[in-house]
Order: C-alpha cells, then structure tokens, then sequence
C-alpha cells in the first residue's frame, strides 16, 4: 500500500503539492486526474523518488521513500509523460541493459527481457532498433523497461498521449494484465474515457490538493456496481437490500439507486427475486459502471465552489 | 568492469566492429603519411605528431563526449530510468567516464602506443613519465568536463550546445598549464619545505586532483541518485587546496612565513567560497529545508543541508584566526600590526556582505540572472566606485569599499561590518517576507 501524508513539494516561489494525503491501495488502478498545472506530474516524480519535497511523508509498504529512495526505486517503476529510449541499441539490449540495471543477474537479463517483452507484446520485434519502433511501439517497450524487475508500483504519466484508438485500447487491456499479475498502477491521464476502461480508483488533483478520491469499480472481479430504477417511491428498499451480506454501498436518489454488489450470477439472480417478493416497484436492474467524467466534474465543480467561498 | 551495465551500454554504442576496425586504420594511414613527408629519421618525426593527435582525441573530442556523457542523458530523457536503476553511484562514475570516452581512449591509447615504441630506451625522452602524464591529464580533463556539466546540471538541467562546448574548454583548458609546466620545468619543486623533483611532482599532483576530480563526480552522482552528502568531503578538499597551495610558501629568507601559509589558505578558501557561491544552486526551497532540521535537531539533516559555499566559510575562518595571531609576521614588516589586524577583519566582513547579497538577490522574486547581478554588483563595488572616488581626489572614501592597510583601516573595517549587518538584515527583511509562512 502507497500511503501520502500531508506532503508538500515547492518550486522557487510556487507551492505545486499542498500539504496532501491519500492512500493508494494494493492491487487498483487509481487514474490521477486534474487540469493542466494540477501538480499531477510533480506528485508522481516525489512517489517515484525522483525529486525531494519540502515535507511530508511518502510510505510504501511502511518504508519511507524519502528515507530509502534507492530501495524504492527498486519496488517502484516510472514511466514519464516524455521519456526517452536509446535509439541506436535494439529492443532486446535496451532491455537487456535496463535487467542488468536493475540488478537481474546477468545469467537471468535475457529471460527477463523476453517476459517483458512478451507482457507487452513487443516480442516479435527484439532484433529491431528502438528508433525504427511506431509511437505506440515505443510506449510499450518504455513500459517494459519499467516493468522488467516486477516492481510492485507502477506509475504512468500520461502513457497514452501521442497514441491512435487502437493502441489506446490494448494498452488499456496491458494495464488489466498488469494488475491481475499483481501490480498496483497509478495512471496519470487527461482522458477520462480511456481511464474508464481500466480505473479502479480515481483520485482528483486540483491546484496541487486532493479535491477528491472516488472508487470506480472493486478490485474483486466478482464485484459490481449495481444501478436500480423504481416505477414508485419505496420505502423498504434499504431494508431489503441490507438483508444481502453481498450488497455495500447504497446510494438512494429518488427513484433510482446504486448499491455494489460482491456476489455472482446466481445470487444476483437471488437478490432480483427478493426485491420482487418484497413489493418493490423494480423497473430496471443492471451492472452499471461509475462515470468517472460525471464524477470528475461534480468533484471540480465543487472545489471550484469551496474555492469561491474560501476567497 | 563488463558486467557494469552502463559501461556495457556504452560499449554497444562506442565500440561497433567498423569503428574498432577504423581507428587504427586512420591513424595508421596518417603516421604512414608523417612517416613518407620526413625527410630525415622519419621514425623520430612521428614522435610529436603521436602525442599530438592523442591531444586532440583525447583533450578535445573525448572531452566532449565526457561533458555530454550525462547532459545528453537529460537531454534525451532517458536519465530518469537510469537515476531510477539499481547502478550504484560508484558504478555509475566510472561507467560514465570511462565508457562515454571508451572510443576516443581506445584512439589515444593507440597513439601513445606508437609514441612508446618509438622512444623507449632513448636518453633524456623519460617516455614512462610522459605517457604518465598524458594519461593522468586526459582522464583529468574528462573528469573535469565531467564534474563541471554536472555541478551545473544542478543549476539548471535544460541542455544547451554552447554549454556543452564551454564544459569541453574548460576540461581541456585546465591541463594545458599542467602540460606545458610539465614539460618545461627542469629541477625540483619545494614543497612544504621539502624538495620534490619537477616532472614526477607534477605527475603526483595531477593524479591528486583527478582524485579530488573522480571524488566530486561521485558525490554528485550520488546527489543525482537521491543519495545524501555530508560536508566534511568538500571540507577535507577545502583544507587540502589551502593546505596545497600555502605549501609554496617557503622560506627564502629569515623572515617567518608562517603568515604568507594563512595568508595563501585565505585567498585559496575564499575563491573557493565565491566560486560555490556562484556556482552552487540556491534553491530558497533547500534553505527552508535547512531551517526545518535546524528546528527539528535534526543535526544529520543539517550537515547534508549545508551549502558548500557556506562550509568553505570554516577554513576561511580558521584562515583568518591564523593570520590574525601572526600578522606579526606580515611580509611587510613598515606596516602597523594593529592595522593588517584591521584589515583582516574587514575582509571577512566584506565576504560576509557578498554572500549576504548573493543570498538577496537570489531570494528574490525573480532570481534567474541573480548570479550575473551579483557580479555586477561586486564589479560595480570592487572596481568601479573605487576608481571614480580615486579620480575625484576622494580617496579616502576608497576605504568603504575597499580593505585598507593606511590610517583610514579602522574606518575600512567599521565600514564593511555596518554594510555586512545592513546586508544581511536585508536578506532576512526577504526572506521573512517571501519564503516564511
């Protein structure tokens, strides 16, 4: 677990990070959202140990990063909103360079850069020369540069700039991969429908404060994000829904409601019966997905609000 | 050293079969050209020309690749995977130097090659001490290209091929004195009272400041690397340089120069002082960090804190102390001891009010060209003012801004410690005002 308390990061004269703190919890995608100047790259280069700040504290896994920065670097990949490649080597030396800098003994680099490159699907290209790579090409062998020594932390500043609709899509199929192999991402991106796809976690970022956390989906994959709709009010439905160990999170809003729900199939298909032998006047029940551009404007427009009235 | 992986990379890229094929090609072509043009023993017109084009490929082109070794990283932003990498700083240093030049070395290396099979045996060539001392000053001049584009780098990371080619004079500049003293001093050297012959002196010496030179890479290396220094590295080189240079000050005549020792370790802290504190970053961010462990007692934190420039002040002082409790022995004896005693403390006063606005100007709002205002302004008080109160027959009021040794020395030195504490009342005025909250 990432865990940020009350850090703060100053440029000469500009407060970029104030006074912040959040949790990142294993095993999620957690999209970094904010506008431009938001402090969103500032705040990845301090959990990556690349840059000091003022104070706060940084913890993963309880060790401080600041304390340890070079033990950090080890449990933690970075890849940055511009990164760069050695153009002149192949794809199969940069990646063997980056095994042996990460300490892969030298017997184990070349295995260890064939499943990098496989994760990412660039193994049919190792021979190739990292300049003769397409942009999405070049993405994907930056992120198996990062990803080579299995780092527990991944941090991506905006990974998917620069890239066609396609290549967006399996990078967002990768990071599912990723995840499910036990990594924790942290994303940071401007485009908020391609975060979607892979987010399970969104944390907003506003003049370098948090303006909000919000969870997208579980972790779990047999856990979803349940949208009811009634025909008419209904006052037991809270009732009826507590009755279920499998349903958290109730949100009830007139005649609609959302509630998450830990259970498979068969007991989704259990519950629905027992709505309906509860009178409740159901006239819609599915799995919905959280719309993270909603709740990324509602989360803005109301820190813009507490701004106003702050001033 | 294979299995160093930023050597290894550098390898890949430096040394490409076509090119370890090539070089001694060319340079085989061009000694056969030297070799056909001489008229008479050819073999020994090849000799200048082999040291000649090791100059060239090592002082100027390997040089450049060095001062470029790291810049370039940040440049192609690939510096941040290898800051983020398991490479030790250590690694790191010697991969660096030695692997960024691998090509221009393998060049040079060839060239003193020819240079030694030409001349080994023959009276008077001293061929081991040459090769010595060519090899000691092209690692010398890449490491200082090196250790100065990263210093630098702290200041500002934004790549710049003007800057580049200044890292690259400066490395190579700083081995032509050593070079031509080299070769030509005859005799010996006293140092420190003993008597030390010329060349093998020199040889030593230039080894001893690669030395400093690899150490001050690392150190940045390791700053690069998110690792923390302590002081009492750049302390120990502070105290050698002055240690070093006042080790010339030998008796030549009855008189005690034991004040000319304090006197040289003064002038030598104190260039290094201005030279840190123009060239160190002043980042108001590092200082409020500074004063938090300050709060904190945080005492580990405070020495990795402190500036260099602001270390170099301890062994200025202690410089000072000395020359004060032996201006007795000031080399000219017609001058009052109460006086140069006056004046030693002005001195340190008018350091005090420099440091005290270059702290001012670069706590500033705006503070990018702090640097080149404070020059100007040491320029404009150092220099200008002096000379325009000289020619208006003022010259007495010359004492405000200069240490004087005459009648006007108490009014000197009450000067430069009111200017002091007005300087720096001003700069914590600045810093209150903008950095504390």
């Amino acid at each position: 677990m990432l865990t940020v308390e009350n850090l703060v990061f100053e440029y000469p004269g500009v407060r970029a990070l104030n006074n912040i703190s959040f949790t990142i919890p294993v095993g999620s995608i957690t999209a970094l959202v904010g506008p431009n100047g938001a402090g969103k790259t500032t705040l990845l280069r301090c959990l990556a140990a690349l840059d000091e700040p003022v104070s706060g504290t940084i913890r993963l896994d309880n060790v401080d990063v600041q304390e340890n920065p070079r033990r950090c670097h080890q449990e933690i990949g970075y890849l940055s909103d511009f990164f760069g490649l050695y153009d002149e080597l192949t794809v199969e030396q940069c990646l063997h360079y980056m095994a042996m800098a990460h300490g892969i003994s030298s017997d184990c680099c070349k295995e260890a850069g064939l499943v990098a490159a496989g994760r990412v699907g660039i193994a049919d290209r190792l021979l190739h020369k990292a300049s003769s790579l397409s942009r999405g090409l070049r993405q994907r062998l930056a992120i198996a540069q990062a990803i080579i020594h299995e780092p527990r932390m991944l941090l991506l500043d905006e990974p998917a700039s620069g890239l066609d609709p396609e290549a967006r899509s399996s990078l967002a199929g990768l990071f599912l991969g990723l995840r499910d192999q036990g990594m924790t991402l942290l994303v940071s991106s401007h485009i908020l429908t391609e975060l979607e796809e892979y987010s399970t976690d969104m944390l907003i970022l506003q003049a370098g404060e948090i303006a909000g956390q919000r969870k997208i989906m579980s972790h779990g994959p047999a856990s979803a994000l349940m949208q009811i709709s009634l025909a008419m009010p209904a006052d037991g439905l809270t009732t009826a829904l507590a009755k279920f160990p499998e349903v958290s999170d109730i949100h009830l809003d007139g005649l609609n409601g959302q509630f998450r729900f830990a259970g498979d199939a068969e007991a989704r298909s259990r519950l629905l019966s027992h709505l309906i032998a509860y009178n409740i006047p159901l006239c819609a029940f599915f799995e919905t997905k959280a719309d993270m551009h909603h709740e990324y404007l509602s989360v803005m427009k109301q820190g813009r609000y507490q701004g106003e009235v702050r001033q | 050293m294979i299995q160093n992986p930023e050597f290894r990379r550098n390898l890949w890229l430096e040394l490409s079969v076509y090119r370890v094929i090539g070089m001694p090609l060319v340079l085989g072509a061009l000694f056969v050209l030297i070799y056909v043009l001489s008229t008479d023993n050819p073999y020994q017109a090849i000799v200048p020309y082999a040291l000649t084009l090791y100059s060239l490929i090592i002082f100027l082109w390997g040089t450049r690749q060095s001062a470029e070794s790291v810049i370039a990283e940040v440049r192609d932003r690939t510096w941040d995977q290898q800051r983020m990498s398991s490479i030790g700083p250590w690694s790191m240093t010697w991969a660096k130097l030695l692997g960024s030049t691998i090509f221009p070395w393998y060049g040079g290396l060839l060239c003193l090659l020819v240079y030694t099979v030409l001349t080994v045996g023959i009276p008077g060539e001293r061929t081991l001490n040459t090769v010595g001392l060519f090899v000691v000053c092209g690692l010398f001049s890449n490491a200082v290209a090196l250790l100065i584009s990263m210093h630098a780098m702290k200041k500002d990371r934004t790549y710049n091929r003007s800057q580049a080619a200044a890292y690259l004079i400066l490395g190579a500049m700083i081995v032509g004195p050593i070079l031509s003293t080299a070769f030509k001093a005859y005799g010996s050297y006293t140092w420190l009272g003993q008597s030390f012959e010329s060349r093998n002196f020199i040889l030593t010496t230039a080894a001893l400041f690669l030395g400093w030179t690899v150490i001050g890479i690392y150190r940045l290396m390791r700053t690069e690397l998110q690792m923390k220094n302590g002081p009492f590295v750049w302390l120990a080189f502070a105290c050698f340089m002055a240690l070093f240079f006042s080790g010339f000050m030998n008796v030549v005549d009855t008189r005690d120069r034991t004040f000319d020792r304090f006197f040289t370790a003064f002038l030598v802290t104190a260039v290094l002082t201005y030279l840190m504190a123009l060239s160190e970053q002043k980042d108001p961010v590092a200082f409020r960090r500074l004063f938090a462990s300050l709060g904190r007692k945080e005492w580990r934190r405070v020495l990795q804190e402190l500036p260099c420039w602001l270390v170099t002040l301890l062994p200025l002082l202690a410089a000072a102390i000395g020359m004060f409790f032996t201006s007795d022995s000031f080399f000219d004896p017609t001058k009052p001891v109460a006086g140069v005693r006056l004046v030693i403390v002005g001195a340190c006063f008018l350091i005090l009010r420099d440091l005290g606005l270059m702290l001012f100007f670069n706590l500033a709002k705006n503070q990018k060209r702090a640097d080149m205002v404070l020059v100007l302004c040491l320029c404009i008080l150092y220099g200008v003012v002096p000379l325009i109160l000289n020619a208006i027959n003022l010259d007495a009021m010359t004492a405000l801004f200069w240490p004087r040794w005459d009648q006007y020395a108490s009014l000197g030195t009450a000067a430069a410690g009111a200017e002091a504490a007005l300087v720096l009342a001003l700069v914590a005025f600045r810093w209150k005002k903008q950095y504390q909250t």
